[in-house]
């Protein structure tokens, strides 16, 4: 059972939603705010862990304040609430953009940060090797091109018909492109200080990514000192939706290695 | 009323068949389609329909700006309009420039000093066309769509501070940061050439350009002749909140025109041309017209609800005359439309795209000529009655 609570920073309520209890994992999401990630969720509060889901400033039930700009204030944001969440080092967990976030964050302070699990992150590349695009797509070929099985897609997006419904896509997709959109889903500053995550990193990521392609996982395997990989066979850009069971379980074997 | 004849240059051979398996004609529609034998005659043959649409009579001639895409060849329209300028050099025809996308560029003040040159060059007979691009524009350029409408007005400012006031000026903004805002040379119209804001129309495009520091003309652009209406009208509802009468000449409508011997000749000769323009050159799914933030989330809201018109649907050549989107008829049929239309608001500005679509050189031509001497004199006197 999820516990929701509001965190005021600076004027600006920030929706977060706690559940389990144990060791704390904070998940960053990104692309799958479209899409139902429950499953995942459950599975990591099952393996006696707390889970923290913030709705990112700009997205979900959150406000979306003036000062954020991009990824960067996003970040700084991030580290001002890892110290307001007051539950010591967390193992900071992303998907997608929000496993760009998670370097962002991770970049410039690991105090609060225990270990580090990028799923399928945006934020580096493998130079000469292409990014899919997201945001040109209508959200069927997007929710599509996110996943291996098509089937998948179908079962855990999140509907979008009522006005609530359209009203919160909208408000995601535009903070989505206010993170994402330039420099596109990545940063080449962030990809010059990688070296500066000295926490356990692990890398998730789905062998039929096709928006971020696994090829990418190179770069930051190469940059970060502690990093290993874990591929998900057969998924896609969001493992921890399409195979939430695996996804978890690479999630839990890595930070249980890491208290 | 004042006449422009106003240009797309269309890549008006693209082989249609072979692009129906594209989405759309825009960004990534490849540019192996472009023929480079075929594009370089096209430059010559849309530059001698607007130079002849000069010579003949209208007020103006017009350019604008698109990137990637068959639907229009220029992305640089001022280098078009350099060509323009020279060309009409003995003459009081305006050269509009309809316009430059402001927040697809990352120094606005490129522009400054382009238009202050072709202000320039021309002596003076320069309008100055701002918009923001359209969305599939923000895709091509990479530029963020969610920051469109901050670094048009950004843009905007900066461009006509540097205009009017004695260089150099320091600007520190969002978007843009310069400590030496010095244009050289500076327009020669003062205090700056007009500025003109072709749109679709939103209620704040609307109240922008509409006040009193700025009295911008509003062209309504690809629109059914009741939203042109109703977009004027609001233009003239917040003229009068701001305190003053709109003058005519704020207000423009822009639209493809075909005037041919009798209304059964005019539907012949542009029927196929005009639906290749909505349902080929403009076939483009929304969310490439319309990236997140591009416009406001109720604008968009309503846009997704409606789900009709350019872009959602194919229009036929009687749905685009019925909605008043495609001006069309012997002389009288057309002067009849534009009077009834300019009864209702007094718009004194017409724009009037001469070709579109495939529409071929000898029936562009004779567009111009018919429209230069059996519509616009006529009209010319009923405005002047009025």
């Amino acid at each position: 059972m999820a516990l929701s609570r509001e965190i005021t920073y600076r004027g600006d309520r920030i929706h977060v939603e706690a559940s389990g209890s144990g060791a704390p994992i904070v998940f960053l999401r990104g692309f799958d705010v479209a899409f139902r990630t429950d499953a995942f969720i459950e599975q990591l509060a099952a393996a006696a862990y707390q889970v923290i889901v913030p709705d990112h400033p700009g997205f979900g039930r959150s406000d979306s304040p003036d000062w954020l700009k991009g990824m960067g204030d996003a970040a700084y944001f991030y580290l001002e609430m890892l110290a307001l969440l007051d539950v010591g080092p967390v193992h900071l967990v992303g998907a997608s953009l929000g496993g760009w976030l998670a370097a962002e964050i991770a970049v410039r302070d690991l105090a609060n940060i225990r270990s580090l699990t990028l799923i399928g992150p945006a934020g580096a590349r493998k130079r000469g090797l292409a990014i899919g695009d997201p945001f040109i797509r209508s959200p069927e070929q997007s929710a599509r091109a996110m996943f291996a099985d098509a089937s998948a897609a179908v079962r855990t997006r999140v509907p979008v018909e009522t006005d609530d419904e359209i009203d919160l896509h909208l408000k995601n997709s535009i903070a989505l492109a206010r993170l994402g959109w330039q420099p596109r889903l990545a940063n080449a500053e962030l990809q010059r200080w990688l070296h500066r995550i000295r926490v356990p990193t692990c890398l998730i990521w789905g062998s039929a990514d096709t928006v971020i392609p696994l090829d990418h996982s190179a770069a930051w395997l190469d940059a970060i000192d502690d990093a290993r990989l874990a591929v998900i066979d057969g998924a896609g850009h969001l493992p921890h939706v399409e195979a939430p069971d695996k996804a978890a379980a690479a999630v839990t074997s890595f930070i249980a290695g890491c208290a | 009323m004042k006449f422009f004849a106003f240009h797309l240059m269309p890549y008006r051979h693209l082989d249609f068949e072979a692009a129906s398996k594209y989405e759309a004609y825009w960004i990534d529609f490849p540019n192996t389609f472009y023929d480079t034998e075929k594009g370089a005659l096209l430059y010559r043959e849309y530059i001698e329909q607007l130079v002849d649409a000069g010579q003949r009579g209208f007020d103006g001639i017009c350019v604008n700006e698109h990137h990637q895409t068959a639907y229009g060849m220029m992305p640089a329209p001022n280098l078009i309009a350099s060509i323009l300028i020279d060309r009409t050099r003995d003459s009081n025809v305006k050269v509009a420039i309809l316009g430059r996308a402001l927040p697809l560029v990352n120094n606005p003040l490129n522009i400054a000093e382009e238009y202050a040159m072709l202000d320039n060059i021309s002596n003076g007979r320069i309008i100055a066309g701002f918009v923001r691009g359209i969305g599939a524009e923000y895709h091509s350029t990479g530029i963020n769509p969610v920051y469109s409408h901050e670094r048009f007005h950004e843009a905007h400012d900066l461009i006509v501070k540097a205009w009017s006031e004695p260089g150099p000026i320091v600007h520190h903004g969002d978007h843009y940061t310069f400590n030496y805002a010095n244009p050289w040379p500076r327009p020669v119209q003062k205090p700056h050439p007009p500025i003109w804001i072709p749109s679709q129309g939103s209620a704040e495009t609307i109240s922008w350009a509409a006040h009193p520091s700025r009295k911008y003309p509003f062209i309504v652009t690809f629109s059914p002749v009741e939203s042109v209406l109703r977009y004027q009208m609001l233009y003239r509802e917040q003229a009068r909140k701001f305190g003053y009468e709109a003058d005519g000449a704020q207000l423009g409508w822009a639209a493809p025109i075909y005037v041919a011997e009798t209304d059964e000749i005019a539907r012949k000769e542009s029927e196929a041309h005009i639906e290749t323009l909505f349902n080929h050159f403009l076939h483009i799914p929304p969310e490439l017209l319309f990236p997140p933030g591009y416009t406001s989330v109720n604008s968009l809201k309503a846009i997704m609800k409606n789900r009709r018109g350019t872009g959602f649907e194919r229009q036929t050549f009687d749905q685009l005359v019925e909605r008043g989107m495609f001006i069309v008829g012997s002389p009288a049929t057309v002067r009849e439309k534009i009077e009834a239309a300019h009864a209702r608001t007094g718009f004194q500005n017409l724009v009037c795209m001469i070709q579109f679509g495939t529409l071929p050189d000898p029936l562009v031509r004779k567009n111009i000529q018919m429209l230069t001497e059996e519509v616009l004199p006529k009209l010319r006197e009923v405005s002047l009655a009025a």
